[in-house]
C-alpha cells in the first residue's frame, strides 16, 4: 500500500517535469519570436529611415518655397506700390508743370498786347524791342507748353503700355508699313487714315500688329481707288454718290 | 458700285453690314468691326469707305484728348438712318448660303482676302 502514494508522487514529479520543460521550450520559443520581431522591426525602421530622411527633405523644400513666395508677394505689392506712386507723381508733377507752362504763355500774350499798346502810343524804341523779346519768349512758351503736353502723352502711353501691355508703342516696322500704305492714298485722306491706322496699331496686341500693318498695305491701292472716285462735300468728306 | 444698287455686295461687304445691323444705332470703330464681321484686322478700311461713300455709313472722330486717354483718337462708325434700309434690302435680295458664308469666313478672318 506504501507504493501507490510513492508511485503517484513520481508520476506527479514526472508531470511537473514535463510540463515545466514545455513551459521552458513555449518560453523559449516566445522569446526567439520576439528576438526575431524586434530584428525585423529593426530592419523595417531602418529601411524605413532613409524614407522618412527623403519625405522630410521636400516638406523643408516646400516650407522654404512657401516662405520664398510670400516674400516674392509682398515684393511685387510694394514694387507696384511704388511704381503707382511714382507715376502719381510724374503725373502732377507733369500736370502742374503743363499748367504753368499754359498760364505763363497767358501771361507773355497779355505782357505782348501792353507792350505793343506803349510802342504805338509813344513810339518808343525800348518798348519796341520789349514787344519783340516778348513775342520770342511767347513763341519759346507755346513750344514749352506743347512739351509739356507731349511729355504728359508719352507718360500715359508709357503708363497704359506697362498695365495693359497691349497699348503700348508699335514698334518700327509696322508703323513704317502704315505710312507706305497711307502715302499711297490721295493727299487730303492722309492725315485721316494715318490717325485711324495708328490708334488701331496702338490697340492691337503686339503680336498682331505686324500682320495688320502688311493687310493694311495689301488693301491700301483698293482703299485709294475707292477714294479716288468719291465726289466731296465742301468739309472735305466724302458726299453720298446719289448727290453726286 | 453704282448709285442705283449701291455697293457691289461682296461676301466681306455682306459680314460688314450684317455686324453693323446686329445693332444699328451703335457706333463701332475700325477693329469693332472687323471683330464682330470676323474678319482679319486691316482689311476692312476700302469696305468702309465704299460704304461711306455711297453714304450708307457715318463716320466721326471720337471726341477724347489723347494727352488724357493716352491714345490716339478712335474713327468711329454708323450706319446712315437710310443706310440701315439700304442695307436690309440689299441683304435680303443677295442670297448667300449660310454654309457658304461660315465656310468663307474662316478664310477670311486669317487675312485671305
Amino acid at each position: 500500500m506504501n507504493h501507490r502514494p510513492r508511485a503517484l508522487a513520481r508520476a506527479r514529479a514526472l508531470a511537473l517535469d514535463g510540463a515545466c520543460d514545455v513551459a521552458r521550450d513555449r518560453a523559449l520559443i516566445r522569446a526567439l519570436a520576439h528576438a526575431l520581431t524586434l530584428d525585423r522591426a529593426r530592419d523595417v525602421a531602418r529601411a524605413l529611415d532613409p524614407i522618412l530622411a527623403r519625405t522630410c527633405a521636400p516638406l523643408r523644400d516646400l516650407n522654404r518655397a512657401r516662405d520664398l513666395d510670400r516674400a516674392i508677394d509682398r515684393a511685387h505689392a510694394h514694387a507696384t506700390d511704388l511704381a503707382h506712386a511714382t507715376d502719381l507723381a510724374h503725373a502732377t508733377d507733369l500736370a502742374h508743370a503743363s499748367n504753368l507752362a499754359h498760364a505763363h504763355t497767358r501771361d507773355l500774350a497779355r505782357a505782348c498786347d501792353i507792350a505793343r499798346d506803349l510802342a504805338l502810343g509813344s513810339n518808343l524804341d525800348r518798348a519796341h524791342d520789349l514787344a519783340l523779346a516778348l513775342d520770342r519768349a511767347q513763341s519759346c512758351a507755346i513750344k514749352l507748353t506743347r512739351a509739356f503736353d507731349r511729355a504728359r502723352y508719352l507718360h500715359f502711353a508709357a503708363r497704359q503700355q506697362a498695365g495693359a501691355g497691349s497699348s503700348s508703342m508699335p514698334g518700327r516696322v509696322p508703323r513704317g508699313l502704315v505710312v507706305l500704305a497711307t502715302r499711297m492714298l490721295p493727299v487730303r485722306d492722309r492725315p485721316r487714315y494715318m490717325e485711324e491706322f495708328r490708334d488701331e496699331l496702338v490697340e492691337l496686341p503686339r503680336h498682331e500688329r505686324l500682320g495688320y500693318a502688311l493687310r493694311v498695305l495689301a488693301h491700301a491701292w483698293e482703299l485709294r481707288r475707292v477714294l479716288t472716285g468719291v465726289a466731296r462735300t465742301p468739309d472735305g468728306s466724302p458726299a453720298r454718290q446719289a448727290e453726286r | 458700285m453704282s448709285s442705283d444698287s449701291g455697293p457691289r455686295m461682296t461676301l466681306p461687304t455682306q459680314l460688314v453690314l450684317r455686324a453693323m445691323l446686329a445693332e444699328p444705332a451703335q457706333e463701332m470703330y475700325g477693329l469693332q468691326i472687323g471683330q464682330a464681321a470676323e474678319l482679319a484686322s486691316g482689311t476692312i478700311h476700302p469696305i468702309l469707305a465704299r460704304l461711306e461713300a455711297c453714304g450708307w455709313l457715318e463716320s466721326r472722330w471720337e471726341d477724347i484728348d489723347p494727352a488724357k486717354e493716352g491714345r490716339p483718337r478712335r474713327r468711329y462708325y454708323r450706319l446712315s438712318p437710310d443706310g440701315a434700309e439700304h442695307a436690309r434690302t440689299a441683304l435680303a435680295r443677295v442670297h448667300t448660303p449660310s454654309a457658304l458664308v461660315s465656310r468663307l469666313r474662316a478664310g477670311l478672318a486669317g487675312g485671305a482676302l
